[in-house]
């Protein structure tokens, strides 16, 4: 008895040392990432005269509930909230659908000219119009202001397809077509009701990827929506964080810039952690895919 | 097994269906809006149905104007805004916002995308540019010339108004391009407060407890932080005590510029610009700049000055000075909200005078108060008359206070009643012949609110009008209070501003190109004071600094912002 333990002991000494190392550093990075969320959190249920002058640093100080309160008063934010919705479940309809459609016959090997379709496609992920061209595009498309112009500039990301086409190709058996078509599969039907359901993990990893892209999209609406009530909860929220960075010297009257920003300190954080809890819930229930194999025993049926 | 994949399978096909006819949607969708090509535009075609209905109540035509204006987080709505109704009442006119992203980084990137596309820009630019970004415009054909409206007394009814009789040089000579044109409306809001912003303040409570005096000399200065040291002024038992701390940036903050006036004239704004008899010279090569960087670096070394007053930033400091028990004993800072809002806290602190130096200079660092450039008329703008016009509108008195405070007689009021009370404390400071009286403890300013534009735009309330008027409040018990530093940092800073100083600088295009060149020589002054007084650079390489400047092109430098003052003074 006692030799075996100490036997195990020092066969894994080695081991030993490399857990407490690997060990010791994922805890200092664990501490590293977590630290400003923690701070976030607690200065969101602080008093703002606490935040501002900067006695929060780990604990909530001056317990209460006044940043919430305004942010959930806030018309603006309450309808940029539900735009930001909007715009991510729509957009991310259309990315995933775009992708999906363009990956699937990119993964047949009977397509002709993929290679040329492929290289097009490439093509666009490392040249772009540019800012300007972009802008008249979008402009004489008659997009400009509307509610299309947050989910269709970037329909289709190329990266996106290009992983799909790819998970298609290596995890669905080309036999599987072969076999489909002999009892008299179309190609529709077939995309429909094997390669869909069998591409639900790359589906939900595409979710992810758009509604993410989607939910911290702020560019585009910052160029391309000039009416309030079509933005973004990022926009309106970049909007409450930047009183915070003026530059008081170019200000012509600094006294009265400083007397705003009291009243945004505690808001802000209250803000980013309403902002940034839905995607929080959303990731553990994607992150199952990415783990999880979709492919077992399904040639065998 | 199978069926089951048949099912999801519907399923799927239910959702491709459903977005294809999105997008099938989404085209029809798009030629309705066939209006919305440019900012502009969609402006525009939303408001002929408005206008049209207006026409009905007989008030005559209703013209519209669109304005592109940056976002203001503490504004609720533009179009329902109490200012915009009242405007379009007024002025029969009918204001659409296009808006601006709220950063002035961002503000930018999408006018210049507006520019640059050729799209139809909207009426009015209602943003502050940089100088160059302006004149860039400007010479590009974008704005529009508005020399002649501001001539007319017909168009620019309120501007030419006695409002502005005293100050209208000032103000035009503030706002003129260099090509001598006007471009636009402006903002124009002077007070003392932040003309000389770099102030001092000493812990009363202690030097009442150290039985002390306010120290007036430099000498003196350093006797009261040495007593500060070594005294025990909190009584506390502990010497924890920091005679003097800052912070490196912030509004009015840097500690240098304060004790450094006791030398020589010192103005960051300025950059450290000394000017006699209209020709500049730089401060920081003489020998007084030596002899006060000296003075400081003794108090560094003697522990009186904390060197945190070099690294940290305002919100460090911001939590030294708020402790509840005090630790710092004099800081500088140019707004009271650096001491919270606890009223023990704040009222501890109290002005310090500025002090005066072996040789017997005693100034302060002035920066006058200038007129900015904010109401830009594109030359899209079918009407530019009625543009002008507009912006006019808002110097009219009550637009002007309402600009800032809200509305008359619910957040402000001129009611003699109510003003006599407050009115004898300004009088010795003249020109103040008029103070409006704010109801209740809290400003809206700084609020998110629906009255007001929070001051976005042109408005103006001159010197003459309304000099004191946001620190006298209706309920407040004791206007002599503590609290009520204003008239103290009149009678202190206000009256030792220097006889000639630096407006501002007006440079062409080719100066200003040439300016780039010389862009870290500010950078390297203001880095190397820090050097040289925290002891990291010994005042022995006095020499090679001055040496480095001259390399750096000084000369030149100098010559530059002498021509650029020239012009901005020419009459």
């Amino acid at each position: 008895m006692n030799n075996i333990a100490k036997n195990r002991i020092s066969t894994s000494r080695d081991d030993l040392v490399y857990y407490i190392i690997s060990g010791f550093i994922m805890s200092v990075l664990l501490v590293m990432a977590l630290y400003p969320m923690v701070f976030v959190l607690s200065a969101s249920f602080s008093s703002g005269d606490a935040v501002s002058s900067g006695k929060v640093i780990l604990w909530p100080v001056e317990l209460n509930l006044e940043g919430y309160k305004t942010v959930f008063r806030n018309n603006d934010i309450l309808r940029a909230y539900w735009n930001t919705l909007l715009y991510t479940a729509v957009g991310t309809l259309i990315n995933v659908s775009m992708a999906l459609i363009t990956a699937y016959p990119l993964s047949r090997r009977d397509l002709r000219g993929r290679g040329f379709l492929m290289l097009i496609f490439t093509f666009t992920m490392f040249f772009s119009g540019g800012m300007i061209p972009s802008y008249i595009n979008i402009s004489n498309l008659h997009l400009m202001n509307t509610f299309w112009v947050m989910v269709l500039p970037g329909a289709l990301s190329v990266y996106n397809m290009i992983v799909t086409r790819t998970f298609i190709q290596t995890s669905i058996p080309y036999e599987m077509l072969e076999a489909a078509s002999i009892d008299g599969c179309n190609d529709t039907k077939y995309f429909f009701s094997f390669v869909l359901p069998l591409s639900k993990a790359i589906i939900a990893v595409n979710t992810l990827f758009s509604a993410v892209n989607h939910w911290n999209a702020y560019f585009n609406a910052m160029i391309y929506l000039n009416d309030r009530d079509k933005l973004p909860l990022q926009n309106i929220m970049r909007e409450l964080l930047v009183l915070n960075e003026m530059n008081l010297s170019d200000l012509v009257d600094p006294e009265q810039a400083l007397l705003m920003l009291n009243s945004v300190a505690v808001l802000k954080y209250a803000l980013i952690v309403v902002a940034t809890v839905p995607i929080l819930c959303a990731y553990p229930f994607a992150q199952k895919y990415f783990v999880k194999g979709v492919m077992i025993g399904s040639v065998k049926g | 097994m199978k069926r089951r994949i048949m099912r999801t399978g519907k399923k799927w096909l239910v959702c491709m269906l459903s977005t294809i006819l999105a997008c099938g949607a989404m085209g029809c969708g798009s030629t309705k809006e066939a209006a919305d090509q440019s900012p502009a535009a969609s402006a525009q075609a939303d408001s002929s149905a408005t206008s049209s209905s207006n026409e009905d109540n007989g008030a005559g035509e209703t013209r519209t104007l669109s304005i592109a204006i940056p976002q203001n987080a503490n504004v609720e709505d533009y179009e329902t805004n109490y200012l915009t109704k009242w405007l379009e009442e007024e002025m029969n006119v009918d204001l659409e916002f296009v808006l601006l992203p709220a950063t002035s980084e961002d503000a930018n990137t999408k006018v210049s995308l507006w520019v640059s596309s050729n799209a139809e820009l909207p009426d009015v630019l209602c943003m502050s540019l940089s100088d160059t970004v302006a004149q860039d415009y400007a010479s590009k054909g974008i704005f529009v010339d508005l020399t002649d409206y501001y001539a007319d007394p017909e168009i620019a009814v309120n501007i030419n108004s006695s409002r502005f009789d005293e100050e209208r040089d000032t103000i035009m000579n503030s706002i003129r391009f260099a090509d001598g044109k006007y471009y636009s409306l402006f903002t124009y809001n002077p007070f003392p407060w932040n003309e000389a912003s770099y102030r001092a303040w000493v812990n009363q409570e202690w030097l009442d407890s150290l039985g002390m005096e306010a120290p007036k000399t430099t000498d003196e200065f350093r006797e009261m932080l040495e007593a500060f040291k070594n005294n025990d002024p909190n009584g506390n038992g502990k010497s924890d005590e920091i005679p003097m701390m800052s912070a490196k940036s912030g509004y009015g903050i840097d500690p240098t510029t304060f004790l450094m006036n006791a030398f020589i004239q010192t103005t960051p704004g300025a950059d450290y610009m000394v000017v006699e008899n209209g020709k500049l010279s730089p401060a920081f090569t003489t020998d007084q700049w030596k002899a006060g960087l000296t003075y400081i670096h003794d108090l560094v070394q003697d522990g009186l000055l904390s060197p945190l007053s070099f690294t940290q930033d305002s919100t460090q400091l911001k939590t030294q000075l708020t402790a509840a028990e005090a630790v710092v004993g004099v800081t500088c800072a140019g707004s009271t909200s650096m001491f919270g809002s606890e009223p023990e806290v704040v009222g501890r602190m109290a002005l310090l005078e500025p002090l005066t130096g072996p040789e017997g200079v005693c100034g302060v660092s002035y920066r006058p108060s200038t007129a900015g450039c904010i109401w830009y008329i594109t030359k899209d703008c079918e009407d530019p008359e009625l543009a002008f016009r507009v912006g006019d509108w808002f110097f009219g008195e009550e637009q002007s206070w309402t600009a800032r405070y809200g509305q008359k007689d619910v957040h402000w009021t001129d009611d003699p009643e109510i003003t006599k009370d407050y009115l004898p404390m300004f009088e010795q400071y003249s020109p103040a012949k008029y103070v409006g009286t704010i109801y209740g403890s809290t400003d809206i300013w700084g609020q998110p609110q629906n009255e007001h534009w929070q001051g976005s735009h042109p408005y103006s309330t001159p010197l003459s009008e309304a000099l004191y008027q946001s620190f006298a409040y209706k309920e407040d018990p004791d206007l002599d209070s503590k609290t009520n530093y204003n008239t103290t940092h009149l009678d202190i800073y206000y009256n030792k501003i220097p006889d000639e100083y630096v407006t501002k600088f007006l440079h062409t295009d080719e100066e200003l190109d040439k300016l780039t060149d010389y862009s870290d020589m500010i950078e390297y002054v203001t880095s190397s004071m820090a050097e040289f007084i925290t002891g990291n650079r010994s005042l022995d390489e006095w020499d090679s600094y001055l040496q480095t400047l001259d390399e750096m092109g000084l000369n030149e430098y100098v010559a530059l912002r002498q021509s650029g003052f020239d012009r901005a003074n020419a009459e």
